[in-house]
């Protein structure tokens, strides 16, 4: 295929063509942006299939790539050098991504086409959907931090717009500023690592990146007082935290599931929390060299144990999968933090799968029940029950993915996740700050199942527990929009699409080398063979020569071990394997006997538990503490006393004391006019001329002639006398 | 004889005439005193010119200040005439009109 | 070309002059008369743009203007324009003609109105051409006569307050400055070039000295404090910045708009052409001063935004936060600083403009701006619901001033962080988290004006009429084609902002 500007623009330039067009025609006619909109990324879809398809397929190397740049803008002049490129830098990572991206958009679409027609706001929903398809092709496609993070904060509005889709509700408002704010905050922090990088090496292309970190242009450089890799790196896994919701910025994604429900999935499960994950992984070298490989498996960790623990008490079906959704991107963290650069990108991509599935059939289920009171949908799950019957599709769909999320073999989600807690156990083994990690990855994988199993319990099996809600609940229909999606992403949580070997370990292999596609090309870069490459400008031609790196840029999948270290690797994923199925199984078994078979209430443990349980439901008072405490009685306060000090007492006493002071200038000026000068002055003056002048002169000019006279003669007298002695 | 004499004679009517002009209250006198001192100054003129000068403007000059002279004393009584006829005096301490506080 | 700057200055003039002959009863035709204005200078200033040279730095000979004016004293009437003052004057002549479009619906004393506003525009056109020194002061002074009346006879409740407190505070400022002018006028010895700011730029002060008060002082050092607080105020620079939220508060909403959009512009702009080219050795001496206080007006500002229950003042705070970064970037003295603090100086005109107008077209079927009453209740709620054009150009505005990527105010903002990243690492952080705030109290006003129920107070509020949507619209295809494309505005200004970054380099 060749690589030029027709070919590769197209998968980013639809969707958004289809945005702006559809954000005009969206008053005239909602159905044609809809179809506009689903048109175009069902387009951009088979762009990238067949990109995936040159790269995976017919160009079977780790070393295949584009990269083609253009000028974006260019500040040099006067000899001070300064221009941003922006540009596409496509491998195999980038190709994987955009596949599952616009696949997954797809179907999202197609799906929102049944999910959303009875909605006032039909067309304006597809609008957004395009915008952020294109937002996240965008970023999939950036060959640099900077559009990364463009198209990062775009997402971000994009997700902003959509949780607060229903504007008429408080709670949806509410909603969406946490979300836009949480993840501002570590947006903000990303944005100084990418200034940080940006000021070093003055670029941040991902390549000028991986280059400069092998020549050593990160070493020695300070930034308040710590090295300017552990920082950068620090900064940008912000980022990730934010927007992947890891602790401590976890708190907006349960929240963010006010908005539709496949936007919830598209964004909030399958694509954008995604994309941090994704960020931390292209800058897998970058955290590495800064040494922050063990803070992040650690996080990782956290997030994933405690977001399933919340997930245990949640009663609402999408809450249980947005904490499901968190617990799992921390697993995809803990995996960038133990290494496991395949294994982590693995998870993210099945992931996406299932979980994108799952909120579909969330979806499925909760627009067939009607709250006949509020007319509202229904989406607790103690209302539910005994749905498989009615909506046998939806529940196969689900009963899949459930069981990929679960860790159950010869599906997806054991292949990657195990592989995740395979290399967490291998890392463990030598540095005993991983043992944290692993140990909370594996509790979350068994509480994980269990909720996980617990929610399907709930929800199709059993005897329904709202009689009316039950009785109104609308049969499955077959519609080729409301299935088809499902039962694609289903067949698809197999994990026969991603490893060859069944079990995910290796142990039982399958076909040859060409089956482990997914181990076999998608490998950590190595800095030190970035330092020679070359990029194209974006053009209408292109230059295929150039396309594989010159030498192999990438570690090969066997991470380069000795024999010894392969076989304790291989050692730590069978137990670790083990380990896993065991917890899983146990975890399903739980689920099955407390809400299948009724072995024991789960009121019973409630009730002995209530401290716990209780903690559980306010989710560790993460949200009170933001909220209440740190804005609240923090934030706000101090602003308000800064404001009352602003105009209250700065303004009034400071600048407006001026004028006091000027007053009393004036009164010191207006006493002095009054008195000195009038006074003294004008009226002493007044009183020169009448009483001293006067009363003299009266006397002196009375008339008397003879008085004159003698003057007269006097003076006379004088002068002659003068002019006589002269 | 010489000029001295003439210019003693002058000095002595000047003299008087000044005595005359600052002592005397009545205004009648005190136009004598004028009178004398423009006799003075015209016997002045006259030695002047006889002794110094081989002209007459000395002699025309003091027919000039006769004329002015008597032409200034029918002037003068003229007004000491409607002075008294108002004031009822020719006290020259009485021209004081100007002054308000008479 | 050689009179195109005069064109551009005389014209509202000439409208002004017009204006004035028409009757006072024929209110529609004195607005078009001045929508014509403003209309044609605005052409002139496309047709400047244009003409200019990109790639020349500094002053391009072929506009500039030089005809004696009091030659007694060597004042020339200078004009000339570089690519500093060419965005400026662009945001200038859109500005004026959106704000005449927007005063439409001014029916206090039209004429005089509309004349004060075109005698202002003058004015504005007058201080970003004048290379004269004493020509840049008088222009300097002859704008706040229009400003003055302009608030204080058209502005809300507490008018003559604001308006006397902004005569006096710029005044006070324009003050200092004037000494200064004088005193280089008697530093250069009175000749020909006495009062040419770019002769008497190149840092040619810094070895002199003064003696004042039985001290010596550095000649450049002094005066640049003079300089200095007469354009902070302007700016305006944290401890002389409280005019700003009674003069903005009080204004009619073109007038706000012009002050915010145009006026504090005026103030970098000054340091842009007078102070730091005079004085750069100086300049460079407090540039870390200078950024401190950016730093503290872009928090302060922010934090102080947040507590506001009043929208035109949350957004009079929201300019002092955004100044800050402009000051900070012009701290930086690196051409991305540099760079970005003119380019965030076009951004944040256009920016804050759409913020002014929009608040301005509420006000007009509200009548009041509280986000929340003093009693406590919702001024407003549930907007988007029912005005949703209003939210939508809303949304785009506030996001812009907020520095989404993808609309203008982010690349100015990135190009300063990265100015100041490397010399002011610490005050970077802290400027992020102005970043941060300012992103919380503009979504936190949106949130509690434009969610949830709709509030029966607004109920009767007309959506956006043709009008008001067509002049917002040029505004938003400013805010959304410069955060795409912002070489144009980035090539004009590039060659003078690296002339100046060099002079302050060396």
């Amino acid at each position: 295929m060749e690589y030029t500007i027709f070919t590769i623009l197209p998968i980013f330039l639809l969707p958004f063509l289809a945005f702006v067009l559809g954000s005009f025609i969206v008053k005239r006619s909602e159905k044609l942006a809809m179809a506009i909109s689903t048109v175009s990324i069902f387009v951009s879809f088979l762009f990238s299939a067949k990109i995936f398809s040159d790269f995976i397929f017919s160009q079977f190397s780790k070393d295949y790539y584009i990269h083609k740049y253009f000028n974006w803008f260019d500040l040099s002049s006067q000899g001070l050098e300064f221009s941003v490129d922006l540009g596409i830098y496509i491998d195999n990572m980038a190709a994987v991504m955009l596949l599952m991206v616009t696949g997954v958009a797809t179907l999202i679409h197609v799906f929102s086409i049944w999910y959303m027609a009875d909605d006032k706001k039909y067309g304006k929903f597809f609008v957004y959907l395009s915008l952020f398809t294109s937002a996240m092709i965008g970023l999939v496609l950036s060959d640099n931090l900077l559009s990364l993070f463009i198209f990062w904060e775009i997402m971000g509005f994009c997700s902003y717009s959509l949780i607060g889709f229903y504007h008429e509700k408080e709670k949806a408002g509410e909603a969406s500023l946490k979300a836009f704010m949480t993840t501002r905050v570590g947006d903000v922090i990303f944005l100084l690592g990418i200034v940080a990088i940006w000021g070093v090496i003055g670029t941040v292309n991902y390549v000028d990146i991986y280059s400069a970190i092998a020549n050593g242009v990160f070493e020695g450089k300070m930034v308040l007082g710590i090295s300017l890799a552990t920082f950068a790196g620090f900064c940008i896994f912000a980022g990730t935290v934010g927007k992947s919701a890891q602790f401590p910025l976890q708190v907006w994604l349960p929240d963010a599931m006010m908005g539709p429900t496949p936007c919830s999935a598209l964004i909030h499960a399958a694509t954008m929390v995604a994309a941090g994950v994704y960020l931390s992984l292209r800058m897998y070298p970058l955290m590495e060299l800064g040494g922050i490989t063990p803070f992040i498996a650690c996080v990782g960790g956290l997030t994933a144990f405690g977001a399933a623990t919340i997930a245990l008490v949640q009663t609402d079906l999408k809450a249980v999968l947005a904490y499901s959704t968190i617990s799992q991107l921390g697993y995809m963290v803990l995996g960038v933090g133990v290494g496991a650069y395949n294994a982590a990108f693995m998870h993210l991509i099945t992931h996406a799968i299932f979980k994108a599935c799952l909120f579909l059939s969330a979806g499925s289920v909760i627009h067939s029940l009607h709250d006949h009171q509020t007319h509202d949908h229904v989406q607790e799950m103690p209302r539910m029950g005994g749905l498989k019957t009615k909506l046998p599709l939806t529940f196969l769909a689900m009963m899949a993915c459930t069981l990929a999320i679960s860790g159950v073999p010869l599906f997806s989600g054991f292949v990657s996740k195990d592989r995740i807690l395979g290399d967490a156990l291998y890392m463990a083994m030598t540095n005993k700050v991983y043992w944290v990690a692993y140990l909370l990855g594996a509790l979350g994988a068994g509480l994980t199942a269990f909720y996980m199993f617990r929610m399907m319990f709930l929800t199709f099996f059993g005897a329904p527990r709202d009689e009316d809600v039950y009785k109104h609940c609308h049969k499955e229909s077959l519609k080729w929009n409301r299935n088809v999606p499902l039962l694609l992403l289903s067949i698809f949580t197999l994990g026969i699409f991603f490893s060859g070997s069944p079990s995910g370990q290796g142990i039982v292999k399958f076909g040859g080398e060409k089956y482990e596609w997914f181990k076999v090309l998608m490998v950590k870069p190595i800095p030190k063979n970035f330092t020679t490459y070359s990029k194209e400008k974006l053009s209408t031609q292109d230059n295929r020569d150039k396309i594989l790196w010159p030498k192999s840029s990438y570690e090969s999948h066997d991470y380069g071990l000795n024999e010894e270290d392969e076989h304790r690797l291989h050692t730590a994923h069978i137990i670790s394997a083990i380990a896993s199925v065991v917890i899983a199984s146990i975890g399903i078994l739980i689920a099955f006997l407390m809400y299948i078979r009724q072995s024991f209430s789960s009121e019973r443990i409630i009730s002995r538990a209530a401290k716990f349980y209780k903690i559980l439901v306010n989710k560790y008072y993460m949200d009170h503490f933001y909220i209440k405490i740190v804005i609240r009685r923090g934030l706000l306060k101090f602003n308000r006393l800064l404001a009352n000090f602003d105009l209250g007492i700065y303004d009034r006493y400071a600048i407006d004391g001026w004028e006091h002071i000027s007053r009393y200038c004036y009164r010191i000026a207006d006493f002095f006019d009054r008195y000195a000068v009038d006074k003294i002055g004008v009226d002493g003056f007044g009183f020169v001329i009448k009483d001293v002048l006067n009363k003299g002169l009266r006397f002196l000019l009375a008339g008397k002639v003879q008085f004159y006279f003698i003057v007269l003669f006097l003076v006379l007298a004088f002068y002659m006398f003068r002019i006589s002695t002269a | 004889m010489g000029l001295a004499p003439y210019l003693i004679i002058s000095m002595i009517l000047f003299i008087l005439g000044i005595v005359v002009m600052m002592a005397r209250k009545n205004i009648i006198a005190i136009l004598l005193g004028i009178e004398l001192i423009l006799n003075a100054s015209a016997l002045n003129f006259v030695a002047y010119s006889r002794f110094l000068t081989n002209n007459i403007d000395g002699h025309i000059f003091s027919l000039f200040i006769i004329v002015v002279a008597a032409a200034e004393a029918a002037v003068g009584l003229a007004i000491v005439i409607r002075f008294f006829q108002v004031r009822k005096s020719i006290h020259i301490d009485e021209a004081v009109w100007l002054n308000d506080e008479v | 070309m050689y009179n195109l700057l005069n064109w551009i200055l005389w014209l509202p003039v000439i409208g002004m002059i017009g204006i004035c002959f028409i009757q006072k009863e024929k209110k529609d035709m004195i607005r078009y008369a001045a929508l014509l204005t403003t209309f044609l200078t605005f052409g002139l200033t496309i047709l400047l743009y244009l003409n200019f040279d990109n790639s020349v730095g500094g002053i391009q000979k072929s506009f500039s203007v030089t005809v004696p004016w009091i030659p007694q004293f060597n004042i020339y009437y200078r004009l000339g324009i570089d690519g500093i003052s060419l965005p400026m004057t662009l945001l200038t002549g859109l500005l004026f003609f959106l704000c005449i479009l927007s005063s439409w619906t001014v029916e206090k004393s039209v004429k005089a109105f509309f004349a004060l506003l075109l005698m202002l525009e003058s004015a504005v056109f007058g201080v970003f051409f004048a290379l004269d020194f004493f020509l840049f002061y008088v222009y300097w002074e002859v704008m706040l006569l229009p400003m003055f009346f302009l608030i204080g006879v058209w502005g809300g409740e507490n008018k003559e307050y604001a308006a006397v407190k902004f005569f006096l505070y710029t005044f006070f400022g324009s003050l200092l400055m004037l000494v200064g002018i004088i005193a280089l006028y008697y530093a250069a010895g009175k000749g020909d070039n006495a009062f040419n700011i770019l002769a008497l730029s190149g840092g040619r002060w810094s070895d002199l000295s003064i003696s004042l008060f039985g001290t010596e002082w550095a000649f450049d050092k002094l005066f640049f404090w003079l300089m200095f607080i007469g354009f902070a105020i302007k700016v305006p620079v944290f401890p002389f910045h409280t005019w700003l939220p009674h003069a903005h508060v009080q204004a009619p909403t073109a007038v706000s708009v012009i002050l915010a959009g145009v006026l504090l512009k005026m103030g970098t702009y000054g340091f842009l052409r007078i102070a730091y080219p005079i004085f750069p050795q100086a300049s460079v001496y407090y540039a870390d001063f200078v950024a401190l206080l950016g730093l503290i007006n872009v928090l302060y500002g922010a934090f102080c935004a947040m507590a506001q229950t009043d929208v035109k003042r949350l957004i009079a705070y929201s300019s002092i936060s955004h100044m800050g970064f402009v000051m900070m970037g012009l701290s930086a003295m690196t051409p991305q600083g540099m760079n970005g603090a003119v380019l965030q100086m076009f951004n944040h005109g256009t920016s804050t403009a759409m913020m002014f107008l929009l608040v301005g077209i509420l006000y007009e079927r509200s009548h009041h701006r509280w986000i929340i009453r003093p009693d406590g209740s919702k001024g407003f709620g549930g907007i988007a619901s029912h005005l949703p054009k209003f939210t939508l150009i809303f949304i785009i505005g506030m996001f812009a001033s907020l520095g989404l990527p993808g609309l203008s105010g982010f690349i100015s903002e990135a190009l300063i962080f990265l100015g100041i990243f490397e010399k002011y690492t610490a005050f970077t952080v802290m400027a992020a988290l102005g970043l941060l705030i300012g992103a919380a109290y503009l979504l936190w006003m949106y949130k509690r004006m434009f969610f949830g129920e709709v509030n029966p107070d607004i109920k009767g509020y007309k959506d956006m009429n043709k009008r008001e949507i067509f002049y917002m619209l040029p505004l938003c295809v400013a805010v959304i084609f410069f955060g795409i494309f912002p070489a144009p505005l980035l090539n004009i200004m590039k060659a003078s902002v690296g002339q100046l970054v060099t002079l302050l380099d060396r």
